[in-house]
């Protein structure tokens, strides 16, 4: 039932990215893809008898994360000091 | 029982944090469905990863509130809103694909997964095993890991940084 429950976090989370169309409602989405992951991760060694190395993966994970997250509010930011919207149509603008 | 109604918890709060027309609440949900998750890392007996769990999303949570309030107005998050109708007719495809995913997923595997509450290991499941383990086996992922964090933070600070020439028109020019 765990597992399940992680591939639909997974699940609801790329849903979340491929509609939503703001910058932050798609990191909202990878956060969560992130969490089912993660969670796959712990579930599967803890079921195969290798729980620290599910341990391991699932925190490289969360901290990958966290990693995306900070490079995210920044194009976030410079996005909106340079156009006043975050819209994901407006991330190709800044190649310019 | 309890694993049950934590699931559904989570289950119910990540349904809300896709579909929620507002930021804050998307946050707060992805914040419930975040405790949840830390909640059943604490019932496999992966405590330091539940800890972190907790503290890692409290944090995310925190900032995706703050840049709501700062980027409030100037963006709708609603979900698809804007788009057209090809772009909602091939999300509703999508959607449908992933739906049937999921349930080959479940038919083709539901053999394999785990029945039932799992149990917490009780022999080398500590801190000190998993310390050892981190700089002895993964050692290399642990450096990459680092310098990616550190790489991105130096980054993200020069990516938001403000543009000089920026700065220079608006000290020359008031208006």
């Amino acid at each position: 039932m765990l597992i399940v429950l992680a591939a639909m976090l997974g699940g609801l989370g790329l849903f979340s990215v491929i509609s939503r169309r703001t910058l932050l409602g798609i990191f909202a989405g990878i956060q969560l893809m992130l969490i089912g992951a993660s969670m796959t991760f712990v579930l599967a060694g803890v079921a195969s008898g290798a729980p620290l190395h599910g341990h391991i993966v699932g925190l490289f994970i969360i901290l990958g994360g966290v990693a995306q997250l900070v490079g995210g509010y920044a194009l976030s930011t410079r996005l909106f000091y340079l156009r006043r919207q975050i819209g994901i149509q407006e991330l190709r603008s800044l190649k310019r | 029982m309890i694993i049950s109604a934590f699931v559904l918890i989570i289950l119910g709060a990540a349904v809300v944090a896709v579909l929620a027309q507002n930021m804050r609440t998307s946050a707060l949900a992805l914040w419930v469905a975040s405790l949840g998750v830390g909640t059943i890392y604490l019932t496999v007996g992966a405590e330091t990863l539940a800890v972190i769990q907790w503290i890692v999303s409290t944090l995310v949570a925190i900032s995706f509130t703050f840049f709501a309030a700062m980027f409030d107005g100037k963006e709708s998050f609603s979900l698809g809103q804007g788009a057209g109708r090809g772009r909602r007719i091939s999300m509703l495809a999508l959607a449908a694909v992933v739906g049937l995913c999921f349930v080959a997923l479940v038919y083709f595997g539901w053999a394999s997964t785990p029945t039932g509450p799992m149990e917490a290991p009780l022999k080398n499941n500590d801190l000190l095993a998993l310390g050892q383990l981190m700089t002895e086996k993964h050692l290399l992922s642990l450096e990459t890991l680092g310098v990616t964090l550190f790489v991105v933070l130096v980054g993200g600070g020069v990516i938001a940084r403000p543009e000089a020439a920026d700065e220079d028109e608006k000290e020359t020019d008031p208006c």
